[in-house]
C-alpha cells in the first residue's frame, strides 16, 4: 500500500514539475487558469518572523541594512501579491514586539494594528512579545485581528486562559486547499522574567507538536501542515531547535522559525522521523526580508483518472 | 474490457481509501524579498504618523558624535565596551567618587550596532530597549568562576578583568590578581542577570544586593550627553580584556 502511493506521489510531481515549467511563460492569470484545469492549485506563503517592532526602515547611514525593512514598505509589497495570486496566507513566527521606541511608547498597539490591515492569519508568540508580561498582551489583543497559535504554552492559569484569539492550531481553507497551522513556543526560562510570565507552563514542544500535527493531518484531513516556531533554527547543545523538531516529528510540511534571526536564503530540506522530507525556513529579522514560498498541489482525484484513463488506452 | 472496467473502478475506490487529504504537494518554490526600494504605502504611512509624531521630538534629541560604526562584531565587541563604560560612568556619578566594581552586561542585551554620526535617543532606544535597571551585588570568587564560563560561552560585555583563554583553559585579571575563589567581589549589572537571566545563576547566592533603581538606558544616555558637555565623542575602541585563542 506504503508503495503504492510513493509511486503515485512520484509520478505527479514529474507531472507538475513538467507542467509548471511549460507555464512559465504565460501571464499569471493564465498560468494559474491552466493550473486549475489540470487539477494543480497554487498556494502563496508570505511570512515574516523577529519584526521587534520596526516600524521604520532603518536609516540610510545603518551600517548593516540600510533604508531596508518597515511596515509600510512591507505592506505595499504584501498588496500587490495579494492581487496577483488567489490563496495567500500571510504568517509570522514572534517576537512582534521589543525593540524601538514604539514598543516602549505604545506598547505594541501600532504593530498588531499594522499587521490587522496587512491581513495577517495567523502568528504565534515570542519571548519577547512577553516582555511586558502576559497583561500587556491581553490588553494589546483588541488591535489584533488574526490568531494566535500555541500548542505547547499553559495558559490556564493566567489572563489569557480561553482567549477566544488563542488556540493550539488553527486550519485555513485557502481555494480547495485545507491548511493547518501549528505553533510552539520557546522555553521562558532566563529569557523572560518569572513575574512576567507567572502561571504560564511551558510544555516538551516536539511532543505536542507531533501530537497536534496528528489531529491536523488524521482527523481534520488537513492537505499541508505548517509549524510556526519560535524555538529557534539550531543550536550547538542539545537544546530543542527547528532542526531538532524537524527531525524528530512526523506529518509537519513546513516550519517558519523565528528567535536566532537566521537568514536562509532557501529553505533546508531534511527527513522527518517518517522519512519525508520537511523544509525549515526564516527570515532573519526585523522585516528586513519577506519570504515567499509557493507550493503547487495537485488534486490526486483528477489525476488519478488521468492516470487509468492512459492505462486504459493502451 | 469488462475486467480492465473493474480494475479501474477498484483503483478508484482504493484511491480515496488510501487518500484521506485530496491535494498532494508536488512542488514548492521559495524566495524571498527585499523591501529596499520598495515605496511605501501612503494608507499605512498615514497610520503610522501619529505614533511617530509622539515619538518625533523626544527621539530626535541628538547626543553626540560617534566617529565609527560601533558594532557587536568580535569576542570583545566596541559597542559591548561602550556600555560598560556608559553605565560603569553612572554609577560612579551617583556615588560621587570611581568605584571598584566589575561590570557585567550580556551580550544579548545589546540589540543593535551604534552607526557611525550623531547619535539620537532613539539610537540608544534601540541598542537597550528594554527597562532593565542596575544592580550593585557581592559575590564571591567562585561564583565569578562562573560568570566567566558563562562569558567565554557566550562572548558577554564586561569590564574591570583581562580574559585570556586558550582551549578550555583561562587566566582572569582583577586589578593585577588572578581571581581568588576565597575572596568576594563587587559586580556592576542588570537586575535581569540578578534575577536569572541568561541562564546565570550568580542571583541565587548574593551576598549582598543593592538596587539603584536606574535603567541601563538612561545611563546610556546621560553618559553620551556627559560625552558632549566635556567635548568629547564616542569612539569605538577594543583593549584586548577578552581574547579567545583555540
Amino acid at each position: 500500500m506504503g508503495d503504492w502511493k510513493f509511486q503515485n506521489r512520484r509520478s505527479f510531481i514529474k507531472y507538475a514539475l513538467g507542467t509548471a515549467a511549460g507555464f512559465y511563460y504565460l501571464p499569471a492569470f493564465a498560468q494559474d487558469n491552466l493550473l486549475y484545469q489540470k487539477g494543480i492549485e497554487k498556494l502563496t506563503i508570505l511570512y515574516t518572523n523577529d519584526q521587534h517592532s520596526r516600524i521604520d526602515p532603518f536609516p540610510e547611514n545603518d551600517a548593516k541594512y540600510p533604508g531596508e525593512g518597515g511596515f509600510s514598505k512591507r505592506a505595499t509589497v504584501i498588496e500587490k501579491i495579494k492581487k496577483e495570486e488567489q490563496n495567500v496566507l500571510l504568517l509570522d513566527a514572534g517576537d512582534i514586539f521589543q525593540g524601538t521606541p514604539y514598543f516602549n511608547y505604545f506598547q505594541g498597539e501600532l504593530e498588531y494594528k499594522l499587521m490587522s490591515l496587512m491581513q495577517y492569519d495567523a502568528v504565534t508568540f515570542g519571548n519577547h512579545d512577553f516582555d511586558l508580561g502576559v497583561e500587556n498582551i491581553v490588553k494589546q489583543m483588541p488591535h489584533a485581528s488574526f490568531d494566535f497559535v500555541n500548542c505547547n504554552y499553559n495558559f490556564n492559569d493566567t489572563d489569557l486562559k480561553d482567549h477566544k484569539k488563542i488556540s493550539a492550531y488553527k486550519i485555513y481553507k485557502k481555494g480547495n486547499i485545507k491548511i493547518g497551522i501549528l505553533g510552539l513556543g520557546i522555553n521562558l526560562d532566563g529569557l523572560i522574567a518569572p513575574k512576567q510570565r507567572q502561571g504560564l507552563i511551558y510544555n516538551n514542544p516536539i511532543e505536542l507538536a507531533n501530537k497536534t500535527a496528528d489531529t491536523l493531518k488524521n482527523q481534520e484531513n488537513c492537505d499541508l501542515i505548517i509549524c510556526l516556531s519560535h524555538l529557534g533554527y539550531k543550536y550547538d547543545t542539545d537544546k530543542v531547535s527547528d532542526i531538532l523538531l524537524a527531525k524528530n516529528t512526523e506529518n509537519i510540511d513546513l516550519i517558519i522559525g523565528g528567535h536566532t534571526h537566521t537568514f536562509l536564503d532557501e529553505p533546508f530540506k531534511t527527513l522527518n522521523r517518517q522519512g519525508f522530507e520537511v523544509q525549515v525556513t526564516q527570515m532573519g529579522w526585523a522585516g528586513i526580508w519577506l519570504g515567499r514560498i509557493d507550493i503547487y498541489f495537485s488534486d490526486r482525484r483528477k489525476n488519478m483518472l488521468q492516470n487509468n484513463t492512459s492505462l486504459r488506452v493502451k | 474490457m469488462l475486467r480492465k472496467t473493474g480494475i479501474f473502478v477498484l483503483f478508484f475506490l482504493l484511491a480515496f481509501w488510501a487518500c484521506r487529504t485530496h491535494y498532494s504537494v508536488n512542488k514548492k518554490e521559495a524566495q524571498h524579498q527585499s523591501l529596499k526600494g520598495t515605496a511605501s504605502s501612503a494608507k499605512f504611512d498615514s497610520i503610522i504618523s501619529p505614533y511617530s509624531k509622539v515619538l518625533g521630538t523626544e527621539m530626535k534629541k541628538e547626543l553626540v558624535v560617534c566617529t565609527a560604526d560601533l558594532t557587536k562584531d568580535g569576542n570583545e565587541t566596541a559597542i559591548g565596551n561602550f556600555v560598560c563604560d556608559a553605565v560603569k560612568w553612572a554609577y560612579d556619578s551617583l556615588e560621587k567618587a570611581k568605584q571598584n566594581v566589575i561590570v557585567l552586561m550580556n551580550r544579548g542585551g545589546l540589540r543593535v550596532n551604534i552607526n557611525k554620526g550623531m547619535v539620537t535617543v532613539n539610537s540608544i532606544f534601540e541598542v537597550m530597549p528594554f527597562d532593565n535597571e542596575l544592580e550593585v551585588v557581592v559575590i564571591s570568587g567562585k561564583e565569578l568562576e562562573e560568570i566567566i564560563q558563562r562569558i567565554l560561552e557566550k562572548k558577554h560585555a564586561f569590564l574591570g578583568m583581562m580574559i585570556h583563554a586558550e582551549d578550555k583553559n583561562y587566566a582572569a585579571i582583577i586589578d593585577g590578581k588572578a581571581i581568588q575563589p576565597e575572596l568576594n567581589y563587587t559586580l556592576l549589572t542588570a537586575d535581569f542577570l540578578v534575577s536569572g537571566g541568561d541562564g546565570f545563576t550568580f542571583g541565587q547566592h548574593l551576598l549582598s544586593e543593592k538596587k539603584l533603581n536606574f535603567k541601563i538606558r538612561d545611563a546610556m544616555i546621560n553618559y553620551c550627553r556627559h560625552l558632549k558637555y566635556i567635548g568629547k565623542t564616542i569612539s569605538p575602541y577594543k583593549d584586548g580584556r577578552l581574547e579567545i585563542s583555540k
